[in-house]
């Protein structure tokens, strides 16, 4: 299956939509803002062409969303002023248009080279992510130095900074991109803007690793089907007011609703092929709020895949 | 000193062995300085930044600036027979030009006869509570300018860094801010950039 990002009118956007899913295909996110409609798609492959056909006749545009159906952590050292608004959200909106679903956390103790450090809740919060990415600042020696809060991180990281560094200087990263690093501006100039596609094109080769690593062991369903099956059998995800009520991780999902009150129907849920989800699933309290985290079971747990 | 003329931001350097830093750094600090409008009231700005101490030194001279506006300035005053009568033709200075003769004569003394207008009540020599009056201080731009370099100071530091010292005063300001206690030989680069840049 093939992720894009497909932008268009409100009028007909339904056609699209019932489109995708007769040809077997998912519908990840779908934002309306006020005549204009944003679906995040997943199209078979084979089918690539019918979707831009349709895509011609509404007049839309269909661009590749090569991040879609995972969850990034945006990090920075804290929510004040010296590291908010102009890089991180720049750098998280720039991910959102790659199609990802960002989070942008901002630590409660980061600041500092010596003081900094991450607390237990953090370091769950952020594993529940795909990926991470660390926006740090404009002194190799800083960057270098608060590599320690990578240590009890399990989810590959990238890190941004000023600095041009390899990443085998930044040990615990996956993947290092310099030019950033702290700004009080916006991010528009030409080499701003190709250090945030390296940031894209990082964390796709970082999730590209992340999907071979799980294809050795297969899930046994995939979380987009996760997604479709609560959205027919759980009614009151629509009541939910998130713009993603159930967010794609690539091993799972994150469902948006109380873990208490909704645990049991959530896991009781019935696939066609006769599966219950409590088969092919766990489900655990997300700490994202009070949300439900479900992680799908590899095919040698269960022993198949629907 | 401070009545050398200066070019705005004439001097401006980041020192750092950090290189790349503290050229990044230095964007970092013109951004802040235009963010709020402060590169036109500093002539000279000396920083030094040493990530591996760690602290960061920030030593800088204010141009002249405006000078103050008195009561003077922005109201009519004549007399009358019950005292003196303020009269403020500027809006913009009219509640702080109350607020300061509501302090100083009370509020109970002060006959108010419009909304900008107020009646001072005469006590001893006329002459002189005329010239008191008159040199009433509405505006210090001078003030405005302290908030703002302040604040910009604040923005500027990396955040980390909370054991600070400084002084400011019309002419200069002095910044130091670490993770650790000052360190005398701290001061000394500072002392050094102060005299760098003649304050």
């Amino acid at each position: 299956m093939e992720p894009y990002i497909w932008t268009s009118g409100l009028y007909k956007h339904e056609e699209m939509e019932e489109l995708v899913e007769d040809l077997g295909g998912y519908i990840l996110q779908k934002n309306v803002l006020q005549l204009d409609v944003i679906m995040v798609i997943l199209v078979p492959n084979a089918d690539i062409q019918v979707i831009e056909a349709k895509n011609k006749e509404l007049l839309g545009k269909l661009t590749k969303a090569p991040l879609a159906g995972a969850e990034v952590a945006v990090i920075t050292p804290t929510l004040a002023y010296q590291h908010l608004p102009h890089l991180a959200c720049d750098v998280a909106e720039y991910l959102r248009r790659a199609g990802c679903k960002t989070n942008m956390i901002g630590l409660a103790r980061g600041v500092g080279r010596r003081v900094a450090q991450l607390t237990a809740k953090e370091i769950d919060l952020i594993n529940e992510h795909d990926a991470a990415v660390f926006l740090y600042g404009n002194f190799k020696d800083c960057i270098r130095e608060k590599t320690r809060l990578f240590r009890d991180i399990e989810v590959p990281i990238v890190v941004t900074g000023g600095p041009e560094m390899d990443a085998g200087e930044v040990p615990g990263c996956r993947s290092y991109i310099g030019g950033l690093g702290r700004m009080m501006h916006r991010l528009r100039q030409k080499d701003e803007t190709e250090s945030m596609d390296k940031i894209v094109d990082a964390i796709g080769k970082v999730l590209d690793e992340q999907r071979t690593e799980f294809d050795k062991d297969p899930l046994s369903v995939s979380p987009p089907r996760l997604k479709s099956e609560i959205e027919k059998q759980i009614p009151d995800i629509q009541d939910s007011i998130s713009p993603t009520p159930v967010t794609l991780n690539l091993n799972g999902a994150r469902v948006k609703l109380p873990y208490g009150q909704y645990k049991d129907a959530i896991l009781n849920i019935r696939f066609d092929e006769g599966v219950y989800m409590r088969e092919v699933a766990s489900a655990s309290r997300s700490r994202m709020k009070d949300y439900i985290l479900l992680r799908i079971k590899p095919k040698s747990e269960t022993g198949f895949v629907i | 000193m401070s009545d050398l003329i200066m070019e705005p931001l004439e001097v401006f350097t980041v020192e750092s062995e950090d290189m790349e830093g503290a050229a990044k750094y230095r964007e970092v600090i013109s951004d802040i300085l235009s963010d709020l409008n402060l590169v036109r009231a500093i002539g000279r700005l000396k920083v030094y930044v040493d990530p591996k101490a760690p602290v960061f030194i920030i030593v800088g001279l204010f141009r002249p600036g405006l000078a103050k506006l008195m009561l003077s300035d922005v109201a009519d005053i004549s007399s009358v027979t019950e005292g003196l009568l303020v009269s403020v033709r500027e809006e913009l200075y009219a509640s702080k030009a109350l607020g300061k003769l509501w302090a100083m004569y009370g509020r109970e003394n002060i006959i108010q006869t419009d909304r900008a207008a107020v009646i001072v009540p005469v006590k001893g020599d006329f002459a002189r509570q005329m010239d008191d009056v008159s040199s009433v201080v509405v505006y210090d731009p001078q003030e405005e300018l302290k908030k703002n370099v302040i604040d910009a100071l604040l923005r500027i530091t990396p955040e980390g860094f909370r054991v600070r010292k400084h002084y400011i005063d019309e002419h200069m300001l002095a910044f130091i801010a670490s993770e650790d206690p000052i360190k005398p030989e701290w001061m000394e680069i500072c002392k050094r950039l102060k005299n760098s840049i003649g304050a």
